[in-house]
């Protein structure tokens, strides 16, 4: 009977196990946060965060990915892209474009705007207002984005990217424009403005 | 034995290319006609309807109305259906066109950066309109149904006879369909082909421009490394069969007007050419082909520089074949053609700058900030001159 009752015990561990909350968002809260141990960033409100080890970005969220975003990616190298995984939204790998750490800021705009359009995150893509702009004192590039993707759904957004040690590191922010732009881009530009390394 | 009579079987059906399933008798659309509420072809104009409603606000599409209206007048230039069919094109770069049964008609922008002049894009869409006028999709639809139960039957009698109706066999009917059905869509090609050019020699262009058309893509497919079709030719007819039997069509008339129209279509997509070839270079197709879509489109004299320029920007911005030289050299050769580009002075010094030319480079940034004082991007181009 004592046997019964620790098979019994341990199937039932195993069950409530496999009742774990999906791990892959994680509620972050007001104050000083790390971001996968590259740079810490001030946050003053609560956002929801998206990480999988597959993904070579983070991003933040209050409503929903497709509503609004912070994206935060991890830093890449020669010949590296930002969407390095085989999304279900990209397409003929070979053609992926690839970073060079010899770029110009217009080549790492450019970059930007080809790694998007590959990935069909958006089908249509026009950045204005390009700026030089600091990174935690490092010299880097600014420039604001407004696109299209397939459903028709307008976005805007900024994207800041700095290279340091002849890595690049990029994030942006986007959102519907219809609402949650205007709703969020004052929180965004505060948390991205206080980014500092590790 | 028996695998043997089925497959001759097989063969001997695949040997008979006159449509099947009342494809036949399909007669073709009258302006203005809608078909029957409970028919076959009302299901697919209604498919058809659910898709147009999604286009219409896809991001993807262009939405210029200039143009629209410009394609649309070329549509009614060339046939009595232009109430019929609406015109919508697509920010897509690569070669393509197609005719949906309800009346939609798309045009990817590749296409449009493609064809010379009008008369070339007249070709294009006039052998569009024909597959409307012809219910080429109801045909094909028909047909591909009646082949399908067909083979659906041979492959029940297959495994009657002893072969395993899902295996190899199964495998053996279906590209056999597969070659029925594209065999019957060539035949469709062709009678769009024939109608397109009628209509374009009616409207008064110049029918020698539509071969042109498939003699520019057969030369780009030549120089790409995709030797394969593009989605346009998938079940189309081969391009040089094409082009003969434009030729031959052509001789039948007697009192035929040249008009090319080359600068109503220049004028028309001027807004958009910068993006079109910048998204043709994201393709990261190999050099010499966009290179001579390139060379097509600049081909005035009083272009050359933007070809000179545009071709550096294959060479800085290719993947693979990245060559600072090369692009460094076709600046210059635009600045001798034309030296008030801005553009090519920014690119000019930011290529040299990589190359420690440190002197040059800033000479041709300055440039750059005298002929283009107010550009969005003067301050950072200060930045790399400082």
């Amino acid at each position: 009977m004592k046997k019964i009752n620790n098979i019994l015990f341990i199937v039932l561990i195993l069950f409530l196990s496999s009742c774990q909350a999906n791990k892959m968002f994680i509620l972050v809260e007001p104050g000083r946060i790390e971001i996968d141990k590259i740079y810490s960033i001030e946050n003053n409100s609560i956002w929801s965060q998206f990480q999988q080890k597959e993904y070579n970005f983070i991003f933040w969220t209050v409503n929903g990915y497709s509503l609004e975003r912070i994206v935060f990616f991890r830093p890449i190298g020669d010949n590296e892209s930002l969407y390095d995984h085989n999304s279900f939204f990209s397409r003929e790998s070979e053609k992926r474009p690839t970073y060079n750490s010899n770029m110009n800021k217009f080549e790492i705009k450019e970059f930007f705007e080809n790694c998007i359009l590959w990935s069909k995150r958006l089908v249509k893509i026009n950045s204005s207002n390009f700026k030089n702009y600091k990174i935690d004192n490092i010299d880097g590039l600014t420039f604001d984005i407004e696109g299209q993707n397939e459903l028709g759904l307008i976005y805007k957004g900024f994207v800041i990217a700095c290279i340091k040690d002849k890595k690049l590191y990029l994030a942006y922010f986007i959102a519907s424009s219809m609402e949650f732009f205007d709703k969020y881009q004052k929180d965004a530009k505060t948390i991205l403005n206080s980014i500092k390394f590790l | 034995m028996k695998k043997l009579l089925l497959i001759f079987l097989i063969f001997i059906l695949n040997s008979c290319q006159t449509p099947l399933g009342g494809a036949k008798d399909v007669k073709n659309i009258e302006p203005e006609e809608r078909p029957n509420i409970e028919s076959i072809e009302a299901g697919l104009w209604m498919q058809m309807d659910n898709y147009e409603e999604k286009l219409k606000t896809s991001g993807s599409r262009l939405k210029d109305k200039n143009l629209d209206k410009y394609l649309k007048d070329i549509l009614c230039n060339l046939t009595e259906y232009c109430q019929d069919i609406r015109v919508y094109v697509q920010d897509i770069p690569y070669f393509n066109a197609f005719m949906a049964p309800n009346g939609m008609m798309v045009v990817w922008t590749g296409l449009l950066l493609r064809v010379g002049n009008e008369a070339q894009l007249a070709a294009v869409i006039g052998h569009e309109a024909g597959h409307y006028i012809r219910r080429h999709s109801l045909k094909a639809w028909l047909d591909a149904k009646t082949r399908t139960d067909l083979m659906a039957i041979l492959s029940i009698g297959l495994a009657v006879g002893g072969v395993p109706g899902g295996g190899d066999i199964f495998n053996i009917s279906q590209l056999l369909q597969a070659g029925i059905m594209a065999k019957h869509s060539r035949d469709n090609e062709r009678e769009a082909d024939e109608i397109g050019l009628d209509s374009l020699i009616k409207a008064g262009y110049d029918p020698d421009e539509a071969p042109k058309v498939w003699e520019n893509i057969i030369k780009e497919m030549e120089l790409g490394e995709n030797k394969n079709p593009p989605a346009f030719f998938a079940s189309h007819p081969n391009p040089k069969e094409r082009i003969k039997n434009l030729k031959e069509q052509t001789k039948k008339y007697s009192d035929i007007k040249r008009n090319h129209n080359k600068e109503n279509l220049k004028n028309i997509i001027s807004p958009h050419t910068k993006n079109w070839i910048k998204n043709e270079i994201r393709t990261n197709n190999k050099i010499e082909q966009t290179s001579f879509i390139f060379s097509n489109f600049f081909d005035n004299k009083e272009d050359s520089h933007l070809l000179k320029f545009y071709q550096g920007e294959i060479y800085r911005l290719k993947k693979e074949e990245k060559n600072n030289e090369k692009a460094i050299e076709l600046y210059k050769e635009s600045i001798e053609e034309n030296d008030n580009f801005p553009d090519v002075y920014r690119e000019l010094g930011l290529l040299l700058l990589k190359e420690e030319k440190k002197d040059e480079a800033r000479k041709n940034l300055e440039k750059y900030v005298t002929l283009a004082p107010n550009a969005k991007d003067v301050e950072i181009v200060k930045s790399y001159i400082k």
